[in-house]
């Protein structure tokens, strides 16, 4: 391993390590790509059931991804409202014509990037029968080629600009139901893929490339804000490995982690495929079987193998040749073969898989593991892969299982891969080819006029930099604030605020920004954090309900999960805020207890007074109101004596 | 400049563009109707793009390529089997033509076998091309040749009959195999879908399915159309062919039963076929099966609206038509302007039969004043048979011969089904 460091560290720039980013982001121009429902989150309470099957692209030939999606046979529940979904999202009748607006902000952000804008659009099927589109294809078009992004001292090329319609949100599933709502289906996002980065020292310069190409999506003022708004697609390789698609990160600090995990696998992968090379495993030669080991497992007296085998299911086992010990090894942490075969099992509806490197084991005996070997024909170089299941679906399984392992002694096969929570990836489905795009039959080809690319142009938004300046002057914010402000997911709520409620702009940029950093840093979850409670806030704090100085406090408390809503925050905090009557009680009861104090230094008691009194109220009252009362009782006080 | 390069369709071209960028990608058909300023190249990533002629300034062919977009297959494929799929075109059978752009008829009969393996486990199919037209182009001597060459499937000793027919006309034809096909012996099931084969969310797969377990294990006979009973993919409908009609535009439950409910219903889990009515019985013998297939095209179908006058009647009269059905208003009107043409059509001999633009519910033409005009001018009322039945059913009387009094007689007389006798509460009309 010349190219691993010390302590599980990687030498990104030896390895030729390699991110392309594709970046996904709702446009916010009202409507949807093809109709008039309403983007608006809806689940329910409708809904219908599919099923379906891949067909041929028009070169007549069958996506690997698409066929992948079909052999595990899922049913597909889909849940609808009447506001965010029509017979279009259904597919229960035609697309409607694309919506101009969409059209018009994608080709101004292709313009925006230097990109050059086809001449003619034409609405393309790109084949993804996961369900999450309810046709069995997502709708995009091509509008831009080329271009370039500047991000720091480096220009990171432009590959395309798209326009395509939302898939529809994932809600979970229920056995072999998948379960998704319409209410996303359809909304346009634009895409832009970018040419690959090299990385060099850190997958850092990966997300700042990312962040930058945000910013200049948010800067066109075109495109949606908010949680589920970005999704950035990673293609990530090394030399001599095919293109690893991760799909659908959210956040930009996850993409270092990622880029990071990836390398390693890789490297790991590309170790593994020279390793079989050199134990003179070809291809074709990688994989026999399947064979029925249902007898001998069988022999298994306990566990959790005894009790799925005591039903109809059965055990099957493939030879995979020269994979002993290859199997099983885990070279960095969570880099592994055999979990990525438990994860092909898993997406196919079983348990997972049991392999010939951690057995014995399960209630597998060596004599087990013996028979097995014997009847597989299996050398000492050999390993094996078993699952249990329902006979139909355990050998689309194992098929599933025996073509990737077959990849793998070519270098590290392409595939398209999840993004886990922490970082890490897993295997989802083959990565899909051309032959997975099929022209939109229902839509015409659309000539880019003259006319289209004027009004497109007219509306490329002033610099980054100008809009940050304007903003500052507009609110009175720092340029740091402001900065930080307009890149934020949450510019819009934030926008929102100001219009509604009279606060101070730099106390909700602030607190939209500086605060709920702040808050995750401390290792809450700010997710729990939701617009409704923000504006919850701000409207009590401009009805004078909560003090400013409390907006940590209460933020704290409902990411801490100690209070669900902003009253309850209030209650759990003692927050209710102090009346001027009650105020000025109080101020009266210091004022009493420290009469030596106020007889001894006048006006100069001021400071020490103020003190005590927010001691009682603070978080409860504004700070410069009792101020104000304390520095007039005080001055009645003196004038007294 | 391609005919420069002799550059045709599939190959591989590098286009130089002015301002300097190069494109790379395969040269793609233009649609027919498609302007010719453009050209279409599919680019390596699966995305066709049209370019403008005028900015392209030079071309090289990198490799010659050749495209297909659809392989040939043999017109039909026999087995000995049980169950004869016929295609006739139409949605269920269509893919992309380069010609138009949009969608036409291309796939056979075993090509959906083969792309619907299951149909397999049902039963041994043939199939085989009858022709292949978009239903809007359908005749009534496509009819008689349909009719045809079921009888001589049935004569053959098939089990069931299944044809694959474009949606727009689907109950138009069902009607007619209804009136040609007497006394059939096995279930002849009309098949179509409402979402082309291509996509993955076809509905093509499911409704031949349910349209193979009829025509292979009912135990019922006649002529049904097999399609999506709602919107999801679980439960077909089977419905008679004469009580059925498309009643939406897009929806792959576009076909309804018109004053019945449907006939029966396969629930896809588990092929299971549950009856909703009485219907003949499946018989053995096929003695008195006869084919009936000849159809008089003079008969015409008019929709009466607010402010039609009388004069299409009367040419109609005279350039020969021999039966009209007035799709009238209500329980069976029309206007006082059309009275004097009917009145005269009717005295030159010519049959003219009452239904309702209505479609749900039975014509009574003697609660007004208008209906008892009609009826003592010689209209006859057509009870609750829909308007499309009521004409095929003229035609087809027609074709056999009938005189203008056999038409009074039998053309309210239920013959096939398309008469009910009673209108039961629980008829559905229309959907919420």
């Amino acid at each position: 391993m010349s190219t691993a460091g010390h302590e599980g560290r990687i030498d990104y720039r030896s390895l030729k390590l390699r991110v392309g980013i594709e970046l996904h982001r709702q446009l916010n121009v009202g409507g949807k790509l093809f109709c008039s429902c309403m983007p608006v989150r809806e689940e329910g309470p409708s809904h219908f059931t599919r099923l379906l099957r891949p067909s041929e692209s028009e070169l007549g030939e069958m996506d690997p991804a698409a066929r992948f999606e079909a052999v595990k046979g899922f049913e597909i529940k889909y849940l609808y409202g009447e506001s965010s979904s029509c017979l279009v999202e259904a597919d229960e009748e035609p697309p409607h014509d694309v919506n101009e607006d969409a059209l018009k902000a994608a080709i101004s952000i292709a313009r925006m990037l230097g990109s050059n804008v086809v001449d003619e659009v034409h609405v393309m099927r790109k084949m993804v029968i996961d369900g999450s589109n309810t046709t069995g294809f997502q709708r995009t078009m091509l509008i831009g080629i080329g271009g370039q992004l500047k991000v720091g001292d480096r220009t990171v090329g432009v590959q395309t600009v798209t326009l395509e319609e939302d898939a529809a949100r994932i809600m979970g599933s229920e056995g072999r139901v998948k379960k998704y709502c319409l209410d996303r289906l359809g909304i346009p996002l634009i895409e832009v893929s970018l040419e690959p980065v090299e990385v060099h020292r850190s997958p850092q310069e990966v997300v700042e490339v990312a962040a930058s190409l945000g910013r200049s999506l948010k800067s066109t003022g075109l495109v949606a804000r908010g949680i589920g708004t970005v999704r950035q697609d990673l293609n990530i390789s090394i030399e001599g490995s095919g293109i690893i698609e991760v799909k659908g990160v959210q956040e930009l600090p996850l993409i270092a982690k990622i880029v990071d995990y990836e390398g390693k696998r890789l490297h790991w992968m590309r170790t593994v495929s020279e390793e079989l090379k050199g134990r003179g495993i070809s291809r074709e030669r990688a994989v026999e079987g399947p064979i029925d080991v249902t007898d001998v497992l069988s022999k298994i007296s306990k566990g959790f193998i005894r009790r799925v085998l005591s039903s109809s299911d059965v055990a099957l086992a493939i030879l995979a040749r020269g994979y002993d010990g290859l199997l099983g090894d885990e070279p960095y942490p969570d880099v592994r073969i055999g979990r990525d075969l438990a994860t092909i099992a898993k997406l196919f509806g079983l348990g997972g898989v049991i392999h010939s490197d951690e057995l014995p084991g399960y209630g597998i005996e060596e004599s087990m593991v013996g028979e097995i070997r014997a009847r597989l024909g299996a050398s000492d170089l050999d390993g094996f892969v078993i699952v249990v299941g329902n006979e139909a679906i355990a050998s689309r399984t194992l098929e599933a299982i025996a073509s990737k392992l077959r990849e793998i002694v070519d270098g590290p096969p392409s595939e398209t891969r999840a993004p886990t929570s922490d970082g890490k990836t897993r295997y989802l489905r083959p990565r899909p080819g051309a032959a997975r795009m099929y022209p939109e039959t229902d839509i015409p080809s659309m000539e880019i006029t003259e006319e289209m690319m004027r009004r497109a142009e007219a509306i490329i938004p002033p610099t980054w930099d100008e809009q940050v300046k304007g903003l500052a002057g507009r609110y009175g914010l720092s340029r740091k604030l402001a900065e930080e402000i307009l890149d934020s997911e949450m510019y819009t709520l934030f926008e929102d605020i100001i219009s509604r409620y009279s606060v101070k702009p730099s106390v909700v940029a602030a607190t939209l920004t500086e605060a709920i950093t702040s808050i995750r840093r401390e290792g809450l979850d700010v997710g729990k954090i939701t617009e409704i409670h923000l504006k919850s806030l701000f409207e009590k704090i401009s009805s004078d309900e909560i003090a400013k100085e409390a907006i940590s406090d209460v933020l704290e408390a409902i990411a801490g999960d100690r209070a669900k809503t902003v009253d309850e925050a209030m209650d759990v905090l003692g927050l209710r805020t102090v009346s001027d009557d009650m105020l000025v009680d109080i101020i009266g009861e210091v004022l009493d207890a420290n009469s030596t104090l106020i007889r001894e230094r006048g006006e100069k008691a001021f400071g020490p007074l103020m003190g005590e009194v927010m001691s009682k109220v603070r978080g409860k009252v504004d700070g410069g109101k009792v101020s104000e009362l304390l520095r007039e009782a005080l001055e009645r006080r003196l004038a007294k004596t | 400049m391609l005919e420069s390069v002799k550059a045709s369709i599939g190959d591989h071209l590098l286009l130089k563009l002015k301002g300097g960028l190069e494109i790379r990608g395969t040269l793609m058909p233009r649609y027919g109707y498609a302007d010719d300023r453009h050209i279409t190249i599919k680019l390596g990533n699966g995305y066709n793009i049209g370019i403008l002629v005028s900015r392209i300034e030079g071309v090289t062919v990198e490799k010659r390529g050749t495209f297909e977009p659809s392989k040939p297959s043999e017109a039909s494929f026999k087995s000995g089997g049980e169950v004869l799929i016929l295609g006739t075109g139409g949605t269920i059978a269509s893919r992309i033509d380069y010609r138009t752009g949009a969608v036409t008829s291309v796939l056979t009969p075993s090509e959906l076998y083969s792309s619907v393996p299951e149909l397999g486990d049902i039963a041994k199919l043939d199939t085989e091309v009858l022709f292949n037209i978009l239903s809007e182009n359908m005749t009534p001597s496509r009819w008689d040749e349909m009719a045809k060459r079921v009888g001589r499937a049935v004569k053959d000793g098939y089990r069931g009959i299944v044809i694959a027919h474009g949606t727009d006309t689907m109950h138009y034809t069902s009607a007619a195999l209804s009136f040609a096909l007497e006394n059939l012996p096995v279930p002849v099931v009309l098949v179509g879908a409402q979402r082309s084969s291509d996509r993955p969310s076809s509905d093509a797969a499911t409704n031949l399915l349910g349209a193979v377990t009829v025509a292979a294990m009912a135990d019922f006979s006649g002529v049904y159309i097999a399609m999506h009973k709602g919107l999801s993919d679980d439960v077909i409908a089977v419905h008679s062919g004469v009580k059925v009609r498309k009643n939406h535009t897009s929806r792959r439950d576009a076909f309804q039963s018109v004053n019945s409910r449907p006939a029966a219903l396969v629930h896809l889990k588990g092929l299971r076929i549950i009856k909703n009515l009485e219907l003949p019985p499946r018989r053995d013998g096929h003695q008195d099966f006869s084919v009936k297939s000849n159809f008089d095209e003079r008969a015409f179908l008019v929709k009466y609206f607010p402010g039609m006058s009388g004069e299409i009647i009367d040419h109609l009269v005279e350039i020969g038509y021999r039966a009209i059905i007035l799709e009238g208003t209500g329980l069976g009107h029309v206007g006082k302007p059309l009275h004097e043409s009917i009145g005269s059509a009717i005295d030159k001999g010519v049959f003219i039969g009452m239904t309702s633009q209505c479609l749900w519910g039975r014509v009574r033409m003697t609660v007004y004043d208008t209906g008892r005009d009609l009826l003592r001018m010689g209209v006859i009322p057509l009870e609750d048979i829909l308007p499309e039945v009521a004409v095929v059913k003229a035609m087809w009387l027609l074709g056999q011969g009938a005189t203008f009094e056999d038409m009074v007689k039998l053309m309210p007389m239920n013959m096939r089904g398309e008469v009910s006798g009673r209108s039961l509460i629980s008829y559905e009309h229309g959907r919420t």
